[in-house]
C-alpha cells in the first residue's frame, strides 16, 4: 500500500524495462486479434422451442462492511437471496392502456411471487462475547442460516447433505490442529475432530472457512456464501419439486434461470458436481412420468470473457451488427481454448470447464437484436457438455429467453430477482455500522 | 312499548333527527373516487405523492391544481385534502432520467424511446411524484357529516394514506362545501354559476363538478373580479347577479337590490351576439319586471318603454309666491335643483378662475334659520334667481315659468342704478342704466307679477355683478345707506353668497363652465331619479344605469352622486336601527344591497393614495359592510387598488392577467399564488379561481355562459 503522500518513482518499473521482461512476456503471450472484425463462427438458426409457462429465477447479493468502533478492522455483512417466480402468461398478455402505454402496476406484480432470504455474518475480527474466535462463529452461522432457511420443502442444509459426496473428509477447520481427516456429520449427527475436538458442521463441507484467515477481509468468503446459497436454492427446489408429480408437471412448465454462471469455484466446487448429477437425476424422474418433459436450467451471464468475446463477433465494426438476429451458437472446448479461455490444447487436459460448470454457454441473438449469453444446464449428456450435440432443451430455452431479453443484453428475470435479493448500498451499510458497541 | 316512551310524538322528531339527513358523499368517497397514489410523503404544508402512469390515466389524468383526497384504506375518521402543485422526484428519479436517455440513444430518434423499455423498466420509470399543497382535512363529526379545517393535526413518517382523485359527486362536495357563513339567514342560497376547470386542455370526459355560489357570500362584502379586457369579467358579473337574484326563488322577501353602472350598455340593452341582457333577469322567474328590474339613461330607447330617463330639473320649481314661504316647501320646490347643484359643482371641480370658484363654492342651501326671518328670505331668493340666471345663462333648457324680481330689488337700489351722477365716472353706466331701466319696469307691470325673461335677467345680474363690485359706481353709497337705515343686522344688500354667485357674470365664459350640465337637464322633470334609484334598490330591484352615453366625467359625477344617496339611506337605516335598539339588519336580506362598479381602478383610490376616505367609492368599500352594502369591484389592474381594501376582500375571482406585476399583487393573498402560472398562461374567457367567504380554498371554474332563454328572436321591447 503506498504511504501517505508518497510519490512512486521509476526504479522499479526501470528494473523491470532493463530485464526485457515486458517484450519477453508479449512474445509468449498468446495473439490477440488487432481490432479488425472477428470471423464469426457458425451461428445456427434459432431452434423452434416452446416458451416456459413460469420462471423461477435465483440471484444472490451481499454487502460487506467495517463495524465501527468494536476491535480494528472489525467486519461483518449480510449475504441474501432472492428467488421470484413470474407468470410468462400473466407477463406477456399484460394490458396496456392505449396514451400512456403503461400496464397496471398491480397486475405486473401479480406475475411473481417472490420469497427473500437474509443473513447477517461475521467478518474480520468479529469476535463472540464469549471469545468464540472469528472463524468459528462464522461456521456456527453458516451452520445455523443453512438450517433454517427454506422456501417450502426442506431446509438448505437438508440439500447441502444430500449434494455432498459419501467421501466427506476435509482438514479440520481448526486453523491451528494439524487433522486432515475430519468428516463432516450428516444432517442430524455432530461431528467432532478426533484430534482437537473441535466440533466440526454439516456447513464445514464447503470449506468457505478455509479462506477466513486472520489478517485478510472475509468478504471473499461471504461471496462464496452467497454463491453457495444460490447453487442450493435451486438444488433445493428441483429437488422439492421433483418429488411429486405435480411438482414434475411444474418443473415441466418453469424454466430456472440463475445468475452468471451455472458453476461453482474453488473450494464449492463439490457443488457444481452435484448439481449436475442432480439435473440429471430430476430429469430421469421426469422421463419416467413418460411425457417427454424437459427439465430447463439455465443463467444469464452479465460479464466475463464469454460476455465479451460474443461482443467483439457482434462489432464489425458498428456495435451489436454482425451476430444475425434469430441466431444461436454453442461453442465447444475447441473455439473456447482457442478463442476465449486460455488453457492447455492436448489431449490430456481436462476440458474446460469439466469440474466447475453444469451448464454450457450459449451465445444467443433474438429476433429483436439483443444479444444474450446464456449458460444451459444439459440433463442427457455427459462431460464434457461442451462437446456434447445441441442440448434437446435448446429450442425451449431460447424461446423462453427471447421475451426476457431487455436493456442492453439483460436477462429481466435475472433482474427480478437480483431486486429482490439485492441490499439498498447505505441501508446496507447503516444496518453494519449500527453493530458498533 | 307504550305512549310513555315517546311522548308527544317525539318519536317522529327522533325519527327525523337520525335519518334526516342525506348521507354525506365524503362518507363514501372510496366506492367512487379513483385510486390514483399513495402519500410518499406528508408534513404540515405539503404531501408528496407517487402516482404511475397507468393510474393516471385510469383516472382520466391529473391537472395542475386538480384536487386529490388522501384518506387511509379504511378508516373514515379524516380526509386530508391536497392540491396538485407540480411534479416532484423521487430518489429513483436520476436513475429514471437515465433509462429515459438510455432509451433515446437505443433508439436513435428513430422510435419512441418508452418503446425500447421492457415492462419492469416501463413500470419503474412509470412511477413519478407530484407535490401537492395540503390544503386542510376533513373531520368526521358527531352528526356523522364531515367539517373542514384548514390545516392537519397531525401526520406520520412512515403513513398508511392512499391518495383519491374525486369522482363527480365527491368533487362537487369539495368545491362546494361551505366552511364560513356569513349570518346572513336565507333559503337556498347557493345558484349555480359554473363547472369545475382545472386545465384549458382538459377533454369532454374529464370528471368535472357544478360550482355553485353562495350568493349570500356577496353581501356586506368586498368582492373583486379581476381579469384583462375580453377575460369575461362581464358575463362573470351577470352570472353573479343572477345567483344573487335568484334568492328570491325560493323565498319571494328574499330580495336583495342591485345596482349597476352599465359603461358599455351591455347589462341595459339587448345584443344580437349575447342575445337578451341582464335586465331581462325577471324572466327566468318569470316575474313582472316592473317589480324587479329598472333601468336607467340618459335616453329613453324604443325597446326599453320602462326606462326611467336619468335627467332632473336644474332649475327646480319656482319659490312659492311672496316671501312668507314655508321653508319645507321651499325645500321641497328646490330638491331638483339642489341635486342638480351638486351637479354642477362637480362639473366645476377643475375651475380655477376666481370668478367661477366664487360661483361653484357658494353655499345656496336652504337653511332652516331663516324661517323666521322675512329679510333673510328675500335676499335667499335674490341669491336663487341669480344662480337660475345662471343656468339660463349657460343653456340649460328654460322652465316654463316665468322668473319674477318681486320683492327683490328695492327702490332704492333701481334708483341707484340709473343714478347718472353717483356712476358718472363708472366705465359701465351704460349697463347700469339698462339694467335699472329693466328692474323699473318689470316692478311697474301693472299685473304685478314682476316678471322678466331668463335673458333679462342675463343682463340684469351681469350689470348687478359691476355694480357691486366696482368701486366708482353709486353701489357703495347706496349701501352705505341701506346698512345704516334698512339692514336690521348691519350686512350689506349685497351678502357674500350674493356676491359669489353673481360673479360668473363677471364674464360670458362663466355660465358656459358648466353647459354639459344640460344633457343631464329636463325641466320637465318632477323628481331626481337618485331617489328613485333609491327606492328601487330597497324594494331589491335590479337596477341598472346605462352610462353608454353621456360624458365620462359626467357619468362618473352622476355615480358618486347616487352612491352617495346610497351610502346616506343605508346609514340612515344604520342609525335608525341603532336607535330603536333593533338588532341589526343581519336577520333581514331586504336591507343588504350590493352594488357593481366596473372599471373600479378609475373610481377607487390608488394603492399609494394618502387620502383613503374621500371618495364614495372608497367609504363605501371601506364602512359598507356594517351598512349592509355590498361591492363588487371589477378591474384589470389589482395594483390599482389599495391594499387595505384589498386586504378586507372576502370574495375572490380571478380570470386572466397577462402583467406579472398584477401577479405579484394577488399572491400575497389566500392561496393564489398556487394559481399563479394558470392566471397568467390561460386567457380563456370565463376561466376563472373562485375563493368566496364560505369557500375554505380556491376553486377553478369555468363560469356558465350568461342567457337567458331566448323564445322571442326579435327582442321584444322590455316593457312590462
Amino acid at each position: 500500500m503506498p504511504y501517505h503522500d508518497e510519490r512512486a518513482g521509476l526504479d522499479a518499473i526501470r528494473a523491470i524495462a532493463d530485464r526485457g521482461l515486458v517484450a519477453d512476456f508479449r512474445d509468449q503471450m498468446v495473439d490477440r486479434h488487432a481490432g479488425e472484425p472477428l470471423r464469426l463462427p457458425a451461428f445456427s438458426p434459432t431452434p423452434s422451442g416452446e416458451r416456459r409457462a413460469y420462471i423461477l429465477a435465483i440471484d444472490g447479493s451481499n454487502a460487506y462492511h467495517p463495524i465501527p468502533g468494536a476491535l480494528p478492522c472489525t467486519e461483518a455483512g449480510f449475504v441474501s437471496l432472492g428467488m421470484v417466480v413470474i407468470d410468462m402468461g400473466k407477463l406477456i398478455s399484460l394490458e396496456h392502456l392505449p396514451d400512456s402505454g403503461a400496464a397496471n402496476p398491480r397486475d405486473l406484480r401479480a406475475t411473481e411471487n417472490p420469497r427473500c432470504l437474509g443473513m447477517l455474518l461475521p467478518g474480520r475480527n468479529a469476535a463472540r462475547s464469549d471469545r468464540t474466535d472469528p472463524r468459528t462463529w462464522f461456521r456456527q452461522m453458516l451452520n445455523e442460516e443453512l438450517a433454517k432457511a427454506s422456501f417450502g420443502g426442506e431446509t438448505l442444509a437438508e440439500t447441502l447433505d444430500s449434494l455432498l459426496e459419501e467421501d466427506r473428509r476435509i482438514r479440520c477447520p481448526n486453523a491451528e490442529c494439524p487433522e486432515r481427516h475430519v468428516v463432516v456429520p450428516r444432517i442430524a449427527e455432530e461431528g467432532e475432530c478426533t484430534t482437537c475436538q473441535e466440533i466440526v458442521f454439516l456447513s464445514d463441507g464447503l470449506r468457505i472457512h478455509e479462506q477466513f484467515v486472520e489478517n485478510e477481509s472475509a468478504q471473499e468468503c461471504h461471496h462464496r456464501v452467497r454463491d453457495v446459497l444460490e447453487v442450493l436454492a435451486l438444488a433445493n427446489a428441483l429437488r422439492y419439486l421433483s418429488k411429486s408429480v405435480a411438482g414434475r408437471t411444474a418443473l415441466a412448465k418453469t424454466a430456472f434461470v440463475m445468475d452468471g454462471p451455472l458453476a461453482a469455484f474453488g473450494t464449492i466446487a463439490v457443488l457444481a458436481q452435484a448439481c449436475r448429477r442432480l439435473i440429471g437425476e430430476v430429469q430421469e424422474a421426469m422421463n419416467k412420468d413418460g411425457l417427454g418433459n424437459r427439465l430447463l436450467v439455465m443463467s444469464g451471464i452479465k460479464s466475463g470473457p464469454f460476455v465479451e468475446h460474443a461482443a467483439e463477433l457482434d462489432r464489425g465494426p458498428k456495435p451489436d451488427t454482425q451476430i444475425p438476429n434469430d441466431h444461436v451458437w454453442l461453442p465447444n472446448n475447441q473455439y473456447i481454448r482457442e478463442h476465449i479461455i486460455a488453457g492447455r490444447l492436448d489431449g490430456d487436459s481436462r476440458p474446460w470447464g469439466e469440474l466447475t460448470y453444469f451448464g454450457r454457454p450459449v451465445v444467443f441473438k433474438a429476433a429483436t437484436g439483443q444479444r444474450l449469453v446464456l449458460n444451459l444446464a444439459q440433463p442427457e449428456a455427459e462431460p464434457p457438455l461442451t462437446d456434447a450435440t445441441d442440448p434437446e432443451v435448446l429450442g425451449d430455452a431460447l424461446a423462453t429467453a427471447e421475451p426476457l431479453a431487455v436493456g442492453s443484453h439483460q436477462f429481466l428475470a435475472l433482474r427480478r430477482a437480483h431486486g429482490r435479493a439485492a441490499i439498498p448500498l447505505r441501508q446496507g451499510t447503516d444496518l453494519i455500522r449500527a453493530l458498533a458497541p | 312499548m307504550t305512549e310513555q316512551d315517546h311522548p308527544d310524538g317525539q318519536i317522529l322528531d327522533q325519527l327525523k333527527q337520525d335519518a334526516g339527513h342525506a348521507p354525506d358523499p365524503l362518507r363514501s368517497f372510496r366506492n367512487r373516487a379513483a385510486l390514483v397514489g399513495s402519500v410518499y410523503t406528508i408534513s404540515y404544508n405539503r404531501a408528496i405523492v407517487a402516482v404511475y402512469d397507468h393510474d393516471r390515466e385510469t383516472v382520466g389524468g391529473i391537472p395542475k391544481c386538480m384536487f386529490l383526497l388522501a384518506a387511509k384504506q379504511t378508516d373514515d375518521g379524516a380526509v386530508v385534502l391536497l392540491r396538485v402543485q407540480r411534479e416532484a422526484r423521487l430518489p429513483t428519479s436520476a436513475a429514471s432520467d437515465e433509462i429515459r436517455q438510455k432509451g433515446i440513444e437505443s433508439s436513435g430518434n428513430a422510435m419512441p424511446w418508452a418503446q425500447k423499455l421492457d415492462e419492469w423498466v416501463r413500470d419503474q420509470v412509470s412511477l413519478h411524484a407530484l407535490e401537492c399543497t395540503v390544503l386542510g382535512t376533513f373531520v368526521i363529526d358527531d352528526d356523522d357529516r364531515f367539517r373542514y379545517a384548514e390545516d392537519i393535526h397531525n401526520y406520520y413518517a412512515v403513513n398508511e394514506l392512499m391518495v383519491w382523485k374525486p369522482d363527480a359527486a365527491t368533487l362537487e362536495r369539495i368545491v362546494n362545501h361551505r366552511h364560513r357563513t356569513n349570518d346572513i339567514l336565507a333559503d337556498h342560497p347557493s345558484n349555480r354559476i359554473g363547472v369545475t376547470r382545472f386545465a384549458a386542455a382538459e377533454p369532454e370526459t374529464t370528471t368535472k363538478a357544478t360550482f355553485r355560489l353562495n350568493a349570500t357570500d356577496m353581501l356586506k362584502r368586498r368582492t373583486v373580479y379581476l381579469g384583462m379586457s375580453r377575460s369575461g369579467k362581464s358575463n362573470g358579473l351577470k352570472i353573479v347577479a343572477e345567483a344573487i337574484y335568484r334568492l328570491r326563488e325560493h323565498h319571494p322577501t328574499h330580495r336583495v337590490g342591485q345596482l349597476i353602472f352599465d359603461l358599455n350598455g351591455e347589462y341595459a340593452q339587448d345584443n344580437p351576439q349575447d342575445g337578451k341582457a341582464l335586465h331581462r333577469i325577471h324572466e327566468v322567474l318569470e316575474l313582472d319586471r316592473s317589480d324587479e328590474v329598472a333601468t336607467y339613461g340618459l335616453f329613453q330607447p324604443e325597446w326599453d318603454a320602462t326606462r326611467k330617463v336619468m335627467k332632473m330639473n336644474f332649475f327646480g320649481d319656482p319659490l312659492p309666491p311672496g316671501h312668507n314661504w314655508d321653508v319645507n316647501e321651499a325645500t321641497d320646490a328646490l330638491h331638483q335643483l339642489m341635486a342638480g347643484r351638486e351637479i354642477i359643482k362637480a362639473i366645476m371641480a377643475d375651475e380655477t378662475s376666481r370668478y367661477t370658484t366664487a360661483f361653484r363654492d357658494a353655499d345656496i342651501a336652504l337653511s332652516a334659520s331663516i324661517a323666521s326671518d322675512r329679510g333673510q328670505r328675500v335676499r335667499y331668493a335674490r341669491t336663487l334667481l341669480a344662480y337660475q340666471a345662471a343656468l339660463a345663462a349657460a343653456g340649460l333648457k328654460l322652465p316654463e315659468w316665468k322668473p319674477s324680481i318681486a320683492g327683490l330689488f328695492s327702490n332704492d337700489l333701481i334708483d341707484a342704478m340709473l343714478d347718472p351722477e353717483g356712476n358718472k365716472t363708472s366705465n359701465h353706466t351704460g349697463d347700469y342704466l339698462q339694467a335699472g331701466k329693466m328692474l323699473k319696469k318689470a316692478k311697474d307691470e301693472k299685473d304685478g307679477q314682476a316678471s322678466v325673461s331668463w335673458q333679462q335677467l342675463r343682463i340684469i345680474f351681469t350689470a348687478m355683478n359691476r355694480f357691486v363690485h366696482e368701486k366708482k359706481s353709486a353701489f357703495a353709497h347706496f349701501d352705505d345707506t341701506y346698512t345704516s337705515r334698512s339692514s336690521k343686522t348691519g350686512e350689506s344688500w349685497a351678502d357674500p353668497r350674493f356676491r359669489a354667485i353673481i360673479r360668473i357674470f363677471e364674464s360670458h365664459n362663466g355660465p358656459r363652465s358648466f353647459q354639459v350640465a344640460n344633457e343631464q337637464h329636463d325641466p320637465d322633470s318632477k323628481l331626481d331619479f337618485v331617489d328613485d334609484v333609491v327606492r328601487d334598490l330597497q324594494n331589491g330591484k335590479l337596477v341598472i344605469i346605462d352610462q353608454s352615453s353621456g360624458e365620462p366625467k359626467q357619468n362618473q359625477d352622476a355615480a358618486e352622486r347616487i352612491m352617495w344617496k346610497i351610502f346616506r339611506s343605508q346609514q340612515e337605516r344604520f342609525r335608525k336601527a341603532s336607535r330603536s335598539g333593533e338588532p341589526q339588519a343581519k336577520d333581514d336580506i331586504r336591507d343588504h344591497m350590493l352594488v357593481y362598479v366596473e372599471e373600479a381602478h378609475n373610481l377607487l383610490p390608488r394603492a399609494n393614495a394618502t387620502d383613503t376616505l374621500q371618495t364614495v367609492w372608497a367609504r363605501t368599500a371601506k364602512e359598507g359592510s356594517k351598512l349592509n352594502i355590498g361591492m363588487v369591484l371589477a378591474t384589470q389592474a389589482p395594483s390599482s387598488i389599495m391594499p387595505e381594501i384589498l386586504s378586507e376582500t372576502d370574495n375572490w375571482i380571478l380570470s386572466y392577467l397577462n402583467s406579472e406585476g398584477e401577479r405579484k399583487v394577488i399572491s400575497g393573498y389566500m392561496d393564489f399564488a398556487e394559481f399563479l402560472d394558470q392566471i397568467g398562461r390561460v386567457s380563456e374567457p370565463g376561466f376563472v379561481r373562485i375563493r368566496t367567504l364560505s369557500q375554505g380554498y380556491t376553486v377553478p371554474v369555468q363560469l356558465d355562459k350568461f342567457r337567458i332563454a331566448d323564445q322571442d328572436a326579435d327582442l321584444p321591447p322590455a316593457d312590462a
